[in-house]
């Protein structure tokens, strides 16, 4: 009674406070940014009541809803087909949604909308961006190397990656520092295959100088990453033209975080 | 924590105006027909987390679903249609504030929930329009000017507020006339009206400046009507230019069309202005018409009329309408003698000239000529020619002096020249109508007039007398002159004396060819009056008209005697100078006696007596004015008595010429001064005097016998009426004391004064001893008809002053004058 009548008087003063104190408050939001093709993935979504009863949590999937949670329905929680969006309504509550078998479709915004009870439906939501990814098949393959170089000879190479979405991303190292993009051709893409996969091409080219043999042998090294989620190289290593032998191809493979991409070695002739 | 804006969903446009209201779609139909919405949420983006509005049908509301109102942001403006299709939130009275995106949030039973946005836009009219015009001053009472014609203006339009700015365009009617705004400043926006060489069609036309920014209100307008000041588009006379009568109020009116405001009018004639006149205004307030009221003189003939109407304010506005002026009026006529004449010098037999001098319009188509008064007429026989503006008049004689005026004539009426006198010059000639025998007795005074006619009227008078023995000029101290008359004066004492007299006027022309001759004889009585006849006879009066016998020599007067014819008895009497008499206040059918004579200084006449009897009263029918006048026979009675009378005077003839022969003797001794031709012709004037049966010897033995004669007659008939008249008159008033018995009978009528006598005249006093004339006494006296010489009653010491023919060489040798001048006539 007492409030009400305070707020009769102090209309504008009650209306900020009402917002500014007692209002209802998302507060965590988390979505994976990334998430690998055929994973799961869980939604989290907490909010404060701030004493207010909850009318609705709605889950939506670039505008579309795909899960909603109200109390007072029955079953409280009900969701709604999207392409990519699989949800397991067991692991599904009021503060969180689990994604299953995620392809490619489940890539967009992801929004958690809460709403309070009547009169007011306080409502707030907040929005998280996730992209799902397909994995190279294989890991990046350097050709158009040749197994000698003389100093002054041009070396002109290309770096393929492997079929995946989105296509990596890729950078040259020449005995271990990483190229200046001044001799790089590219990067370009191959034309998509099923799914919408693709591979990605990274040329180099640069005339051989003396100091590349320095320490020995030229190390030409290509790397393959996608966000945070994959990581995966190839190098060759080229004699000089003195010693006069035969070239020696030496593949390692560097990848550390990587689902073991096999290192190829290849010889030119 | 604030919702995001990044909901990728469909978004709606909607447009409102402040204060009107706002329709945000938002639909709620559900995507799969056994579902149903269950809560519609609205949010305004940007603001808070509370939604504005709610729609909620959910479980027990879904028959009466709650409506729900942000307090703060909505009110009671709002209201979510949900059965209007399509459905949508209705917000009033829209404010600046509500624009923005708002989104509708539509959860359904089964299906997946439903966002949708709108974005709000609301417009503010622009708010005010301001006019102003080429000096920056607004607009009073929306009238634009009045500007001359042919000015060109620019109007300016000023919209104030508004968002998004307006668009500022000028109309007129309905034809857009500049669409070609510019913005001032955030808050206004302008565009000039710019009108060139502002004509007649301009004005009142209406100008409207419109501003909008939006399709939902109607644009805020404002209008001007243009006045503008116009020249006139013509003056005009009314009317044709007819001839002007002169003298006349003619009212002409003039009108002036086109002109605003009023004209000024102004009349002139020629270069002078003329008096203001009255104006009015058609109800158009277009046509204006003056009125003048002009009274032409002759004088304006030929000048031009002329009205001007100008427009104050625009100079050489003036136009202007004019009539030659074409005065018509009465012809305005001069005469003049012509040539070298002089008027006053004209002499008879002279050929005179006159010339009509005419300033007419129209002209004349008649001339006439008049001679005091009397109009002329073309006649070459007497001299008198007649053309078109001039009169000869061919050897003019005396009567053609007088006043001559020339009278022309046009359709304005008669104008009359000034009065010329023609005085014609013309030598003496005896006036005609005068006295030219002459009755008087022996030892008589007579006076004899001579009045001629004579221009110039200074005369020279010379006088003859030619007896039967001699002719004789007579000195000019016996007789006097005035100007055109002479009188002389003398008294014949034998029969010598009596003769003829001769008169001569002379003035400087010339003397008078033919003399007055006037014929002095031996006075007599009057002869009776003949040829009595009796008019309009009625029952108690009766007219009586005779004509006169010879007067004697004198003026006679006729006298009546009325008698009853049974009784005898005198009834009445009465006078006239003409025997013409009316007796009235007779009885009816009764028998009458009349009595009628003439008398003069000599005597009585012989009496005419008529009978007739009055009509009966019952007769008085048969009395009519065209009954012929009833001739009264002479009774029998009568007709004895004349014969009586006419043998008595055939004795008392041959009496008086016995004793003529005898007497004559004497005469012969008494004038044996006279000249040896007169007595040579004695015994022929003897005889004419005793031819002459009304001489009346002045014998008292003659005289006595014929009075005994008349009173035996007389008193046989009437002796009681004889007697009583008779003691009534005194013999001394008469001059002719020996008559007075004769004449007793009338003497009644004698002493009565003779009408229209002139005033007494005043003998001058002569300064002679002979002569002491101081008689105030009635010397001429004038019957109606005609002047006469009547005896002088008095002044018996006149007769000394008288020339007679056998004083004549006595006086002249006494060297006195012994005239008697009479001051006046």
């Amino acid at each position: 009674m007492d409030y009400y009548w305070r707020c009769w008087v102090f209309w504008h003063l009650c209306a900020i406070w009402n917002y500014g104190v007692n209002s209802l408050k998302l507060t965590t939001l988390h979505i994976e940014k990334h998430t690998v093709r055929g994973n799961n993935s869980l939604l989290e979504c907490r909010f404060d009541l701030e004493g207010e009863a909850l009318y609705s949590v709605k889950w939506y999937k670039d505008g579309h809803e795909f899960f909603r949670y109200i109390p007072k329905d029955y079953p409280s929680t009900q969701t709604f087909l999207l392409p990519g969006v699989k949800v397991d309504r067991r692991h599904s509550n009021e503060s969180q949604v689990l994604l299953t078998d995620l392809t490619l479709a489940s890539t967009g915004r992801y929004r958690c909308e809460v709403s309070a009870e009547a009169p007011s439906f306080q409502t707030v939501s907040e929005h998280g961006d996730m992209v799902t990814v397909a994995l190279p098949n294989e890991g990046p393959v350097i050709t158009g190397g040749r197994p000698r170089y003389q100093v002054g000879d041009k070396v002109k190479v290309n770096c393929t990656s492997g079929l995946s979405k989105p296509p990596a991303h890729l950078t040259w190292f020449i005995n271990g520092e990483q190229v200046n993009s001044s001799f790089l051709r590219g990067p370009f893409k191959s034309y998509p295959e099923e799914e919408g996969l693709e591979r990605a091409i990274l040329g180099l080219e640069f005339q051989v100088e003396p100091k590349h043999f320095k320490s020995g042998d030229l190390k030409l090294k290509c790397l393959a990453t996608i966000a945070t989620i994959y990581w995966n190289s190839n190098e060759e290593s080229v004699e000089g033209e003195k010693p006069q032998r035969a070239p020696v191809l030496e593949v390692k493979d560097t990848g550390h975080n990587s689902r073991a991409d096999r290192v190829q070695g290849q010889s030119l002739h | 924590m604030t919702s995001s804006s990044n909901w990728s969903v469909s978004t709606d446009d909607a447009v409102s105006v402040l204060g009107f209201t706002a329709k945000l779609p938002c639909d709620i139909t559900p995507p799969e027909k056994d579902d149903r919405p269950t809560l519609v949420l609205w949010f305004k983006e940007g603001d808070h987390v509370r939604p504005i509005y709610s729609y909620d049908r959910r479980g027990a509301n879904e028959f009466r679903p709650k409506h729900w109102a942000d307090e703060s942001f909505l009110g009671q403006r709002a209201e979510f249609m949900a059965k209007e299709t399509p459905t949508h939130l209705r917000l009033d009275r829209i404010r600046e504030s509500d624009r923005g995106t708002y989104r509708c949030r539509v959860d359904f039973k089964k299906s997946p929930t439903r966002n949708s946005k709108v974005n709000l836009a609301v417009i503010i009219p622009p708010q005010r329009l301001s006019v102003l015009d080429e000096k920056g001053d607004h607009i009073q009472n929306y009238i634009l000017g009045p500007y001359n014609e042919g000015a060109s203006v620019n109007i300016t339009c000023i919209a104030s507020g508004g968002r998004p700015q307006p668009r500022v365009i000028w109309w007129q009617e309905n034809n857009l006339l500049d669409d070609s705004w510019e913005v001032l400043s955030e808050n206004r926006v302008k565009n000039v009206l710019w009108l060139e060489k502002l004509q007649r069609r301009h004005l009142k036309q209406v100008y409207t400046c419109q501003a909008s920014n939006n399709e939902i209100v109607a644009p805020i307008s404002s209008a001007v009507s243009l006045d503008l000041n116009l020249r006139p588009l013509w003056v005009k006379l009314l009317g044709e230019n007819r001839p002007l009568s002169a003298g006349q109020a003619h009212e002409i009116k003039c009108e002036a069309v086109g002109a605003r405001p009023q004209p000024q009018m102004s009349w002139w004639k020629g270069s002078t202005p003329l008096k203001k006149a009255k104006e009015e205004m058609s109800s158009d307030f277009n046509r204006t018409v003056s009125t003048l009221r002009f009274v032409p003189t002759m004088e304006d003939s030929g000048k031009i009329l002329s009205c001007r109407a100008s427009t104050p304010t625009i100079q050489d506005s003036m136009m202007e309408d004019g009539w030659k002026l074409n005065i018509s009026h009465i012809p305005v006529v001069a005469l003049a003698m012509g040539g070298s004449l002089n008027a006053s010098g004209i002499k008879e037999g002279v050929d005179v000239y006159f010339e009509c001098n005419i300033k007419s319009n129209p002209w004349v188509y008649r001339v006439t000529w008049r001679h005091n008064g009397e109009m002329l007429y073309n006649n070459r026989s007497v001299g008198m020619i007649l053309s078109n503006q001039s009169l000869v008049l061919q050897s003019v004689s005396r009567a053609s002096s007088g006043i001559y005026t020339c009278i022309a004539s046009n359709q304005e009426g008669d104008g009359e020249s000034n009065p010329l006198y023609l005085d014609v010059k013309f030598i003496p000639v005896c006036r005609p109508g005068q006295q030219k025998v002459i009755g008087v007795a022996r030892g008589e005074i007579v006076r004899i007039l001579c009045e001629v006619e004579a221009n110039p009227p200074n005369i020279d008078f010379s006088w003859k007398f030619n007896s039967s023995r001699e002719t004789i000029d007579i000195e000019p101290n016996h007789y006097t002159v005035e100007k055109t008359r002479s009188l002389f004066g003398f008294t014949p004492m034998t029969e010598l004396d009596y003769g003829t007299l001769y008169c001569w006027g002379k003035n400087v022309l010339g003397k008078q060819k033919e003399p007055c001759i006037y014929t002095v004889i031996p006075a007599g009585k009057p002869d009776a009056v003949r040829n009595c006849s009796i008019t309009n006879l009625t029952v108690d009066s009766l007219q009586i008209e005779c004509m006169e016998g010879f007067d004697g020599g004198l003026s006679q007067e006729f006298f009546l005697e009325l008698y009853d014819a049974d009784s005898r008895l005198f009834i009445s009497n009465t006078t006239s100078t003409v025997p013409w008499f009316f007796i009235s206040d007779l009885s009816s059918g009764q028998n009458y006696e009349i009595i009628i004579y003439a008398t003069n200084s000599k005597g009585v006449s012989d009496p005419t007596i008529l009978q007739f009897t009055t009509l009966k009263a019952s007769m008085r029918g048969l009395t009519s004015r065209d009954n012929p006048p009833l001739m009264l026979q002479l009774t029998p009675l009568i007709s004895t008595l004349v014969g009586i009378v006419a043998a008595l005077t055939l004795v008392a003839l041959i009496i008086i010429l016995i004793m003529r022969i005898r007497e004559s003797s004497d005469d012969e001794k008494s004038h044996s001064k006279m000249s040896s031709e007169a007595v040579k012709e004695s015994s022929e004037s003897a005889e004419s005097i005793e031819k002459n049966p009304d001489i009346i010897p002045q014998n008292n033995e003659y005289s006595d016998g014929e009075e005994k004669t008349f009173e035996s007659f007389n008193t046989r008939l009437y002796p009681q009426h004889l007697g009583a008249e008779k003691s009534s008159i005194p013999k001394e008033e008469l001059t002719y004391a020996e008559l007075s018995h004769a004449s007793s009978v009338y003497t009644n009528m004698l002493s009565q004064q003779p009408q229209h006598c002139i005033d007494p005249l005043q003998y001058s006093h002569l300064d002679s001893s002979l002569c002491h004339v101081t008689a105030e006494t009635p010397l001429i006296c004038t019957s109606a008809r005609e002047s006469t010489m009547v005896p002088i009653r008095e002044g018996q010491p006149l007769q000394q002053c008288h020339w007679t023919p056998q004083q004549k060489q006595q006086q002249q040798q006494q060297q006195q004058h012994h005239v008697v001048t009479a001051t006046r006539f």
